[in-house]
């Protein structure tokens, strides 16, 4: 684990999915695959991927106007400089789905999470971009999704 | 002519489908050019490459060049708040200028003036829209029982886009101009996980209604 900002979960044991432990690997990845590109896109309209996950869609006077003229977008979507995004990872790992991001964005991620952006954590102002917490789950159209996915792996 | 060929896993509906062979119509071609070319502009408009695998789009040229300027001057300011003596306000300045200058060079800054609304951020290859509203796509259908075929063709149709998603996969107009941006699948590149299973929707969907007929 390289920093803080670390989640990992078993959608093939969470989903009680019946994938044989020969197509694991695969069946990880493909679902790694598409949690990256479900993660983004929620990202980028500005909602959260997590089940109740907040995000505080707005912004200060400043930093929206800071943000319209960089990204042309006046809501809080995590695209700034996009290093942030462009340092998620997500992929298959030995315990299942392990998301993290670049350690040079782990404070920046923190901030996020905890909604602290270096004061206290707040929660109304945070914005869970990832899951981070025992229990935390991915929104139920996501988690549809990926059992899809699972099912093709699964012997008939 | 840029187009998308890409296989997709249909495992779970391929016998249904050789039972209902009549859902693959023009109405499920129709859905399935819709939904996906809805969801390709969609990512594309967030600077996701619509092929599995290629996530974000790279940064623009100019950008990328400016980055280290901008991140100096912000650990010059950071230090100083934390009491660093030995930089000065003018260090961060220099920096940012520097910044300022790698940007005011290249592609999207060098365009403002007739393009307003492009932004550095995303990366969406979006300066008229022309381009990515050309994204389209065609339906053939054979229905002989001897030649019996299901084709949906998505892409580019019209030469002008042909051209600029040529050049968005390998670089234009001079090479290493800018990052490579594709957005259509070659060869054994894929469609992002989330068109594959739109088209996967669509078919099911399509099997229901021939099925509840």
């Amino acid at each position: 684990m390289a920093n803080d900002i670390y989640f990992t979960f078993d959608p093939i044991e969470e989903l009680g999915s019946d994938v044989p432990k020969k197509s694991r690997e695969q069946a990880l990845d493909e679902v790694a695959e598409y949690l990256k590109e479900a993660m983004l896109d929620r990202i980028g309209r500005g909602l959260s991927p997590v089940s109740g996950g907040h995000w505080k869609r707005s912004l200060s006077k400043e930093y929206k106007k800071l943000k319209q003229e960089i990204s042309g977008v006046d809501f809080a979507n995590l695209e700034l400089s996009g290093d942030l995004l462009d340092s998620l990872v997500v992929r298959a790992g030995g315990n299942g789905i392990e998301i993290t991001v670049g350690d040079d964005q782990a404070g920046k991620a923190e901030g996020h999470l905890l909604g602290s952006y270096g004061r206290e954590p707040n929660e109304a102002k945070s914005r869970e971009f990832m899951p981070w917490q025992d229990g935390h789950k991915f929104k139920r159209d996501i988690l549809f999704q990926i059992k899809q996915i699972l099912a093709d792996f699964e012997e008939e | 002519m840029a187009k998308i060929k890409a296989t997709i896993s249909l495992k779970g509906l391929e016998r249904l489908l050789k039972k209902f062979p009549e859902a693959l119509d023009l109405k499920t071609g129709g859905a399935m050019v819709d939904q996906v070319t809805r969801e390709m502009r969609s990512m594309i408009s967030k600077g996701v490459s619509p092929i599995e695998g290629k996530g974000r789009f790279p940064d623009y040229k100019a950008v990328a060049a400016a980055k280290p300027f901008k991140e100096a001057a912000s650990q010059i300011t950071k230090a100083i708040r934390e009491g660093d003596t030995t930089l000065h306000k003018s260090d961060s300045k220099s920096y940012r200028n520097l910044a300022r200058a790698a940007e005011k060079r290249g592609y999207p800054y060098n365009v403002r003036k007739d393009f307003p609304d492009k932004r550095p951020k995303p990366v969406n290859l979006k300066l008229s829209g022309k381009f990515l509203r050309s994204l389209t796509g065609k339906v053939n259908i054979n229905k002989s029982d001897a030649r019996r075929y299901f084709e949906v063709r998505i892409g580019f149709f019209n030469k002008e886009s042909v051209a600029k998603e040529s050049g968005h996969r390998y670089g234009a107009p001079k090479p290493g101009d800018q990052p490579h941006r594709p957005i259509i699948p070659v060869d054994n590149e894929k469609l992002a996980k989330r068109l594959q299973l739109i088209i996967r929707d669509v078919i099911r969907k399509a099997i229901d209604r021939v099925r509840n007929k």
